[in-house]
């Protein structure tokens, strides 16, 4: 499904190996996608205009990549900004949002992982071409249906809107995606949290015990079925995804 | 203490060209991954690729984990 049709990505980024399957991969999505390898000709293309979010390495040949990204906020640039780095401290992370991104993701990352923040990114900056249809409140069911509503990142339960983290929302939608179908441990972490996780699943236990908690309060207890030493699933036929 | 952060800055410098290739090597296969030609035993095999991958990332980052002064 091509999702970015229309939508204008610039990737910064001088490595040749990093840049060429990024490219092939966002321009099969439907993206329209530019390509720079430095941080002057990536400044320019951006006061240019139209790119709707910067894919952004840190390690420029010419520019520090923190340079400019804050350069590029000074600008007034006000599209979304993913920072891909290989220094991957916490340090680098704070600095990078500090100067205006919205997102960081280290190396080596997943491809699954950057088009999935890449997606996030560009509906949390409100840049969907298409925007995705979102529900007629008057249309709201009062079934006790759980109502995904992904375009707008909003969930109900007969009626009533669910107040859920960001991270809550992205273990829903991915179960929600395949009701009645087993997602793996491994999988949910590599598509909510990061492809650099190693060992631990605590934080995934974490959110999912919060979630659970909301649904239960809610009223859609036994939603979610943990299946023991593989991963979680949906009940099918209690959940509709719209957006 | 001058040792140490002389140190650090080689485990970073390690650290950008040991991960700068790993993430063109992994790119790459997710990317094969995906044209239409991997299906079936190509597909499994680039699953078993991108798992020895990871290993490979683990075992950098264990490697170049800051370690106290000793």
């Amino acid at each position: 499904m091509l999702q970015g049709v229309g939508q204008r990505l610039l990737v910064m980024e001088d490595d040749d190996g990093i840049a060429d399957p990024l490219l092939r991969a966002l321009t099969r999505e439907g993206y329209d996608v530019r390509r720079v390898a430095s941080g002057a000709e990536g400044l320019q293309a951006v006061r240019d205009g139209g790119i709707d979010l910067v894919l952004l390495d840190l390690g420029l040949p010419d520019v520090d990549g923190l340079e400019v990204c804050r350069q590029l906020r000074a600008d007034n640039f006000d599209g979304g900004i993913l920072i891909l780095t290989a220094r991957g401290t916490e340090l680098d992370r704070v600095d990078g949002l500090d100067v205006g991104a919205d997102d960081y993701l280290g190396k080596p990352f997943s491809l699954a992982e950057l088009l999935a923040r890449t997606r996030a990114l560009l509906r949390r900056t409100g840049r969907t071409a298409a925007p995705a249809q979102t529900p007629e409140r008057s249309e709201t069911p009062d079934v006790e249906e759980l109502v995904v509503d992904r375009g707008a990142r909003r969930v109900w339960l007969g009626g009533r809107e669910l107040s859920l983290t960001e991270k809550e929302f992205d273990v829903l939608v991915q179960l929600a995606a395949s009701p009645g179908s087993v997602v793996t441990r491994e999988r949910m972490m590599n598509e909510v949290w990061d492809e650099n996780w190693f060992g631990s699943t605590k934080t995934l236990d974490v959110t999912m015990g919060r979630l659970r908690q909301k649904l239960d309060d809610i009223g859609a207890s036994g939603v979610i079925v943990t299946v023991r030493g593989v991963g979680f699933r949906l009940e099918s036929g209690r959940v509709r995804v719209e957006g | 203490m001058r040792q140490l952060t002389e140190e650090q800055a080689e485990a970073a410098r390690a650290s950008h060209e040991l991960r700068t290739p790993l993430t063109a090597v992994r790119l790459a296969i997710e990317e094969l991954a995906q044209w239409p030609e991997a299906e079936g035993a190509v597909a499994d095999q680039l699953q078993v690729c991108l798992r020895e991958v990871d290993r490979l990332s683990g075992a950098i980052t264990t490697f170049l984990k800051p370690r106290p002064p000793s």
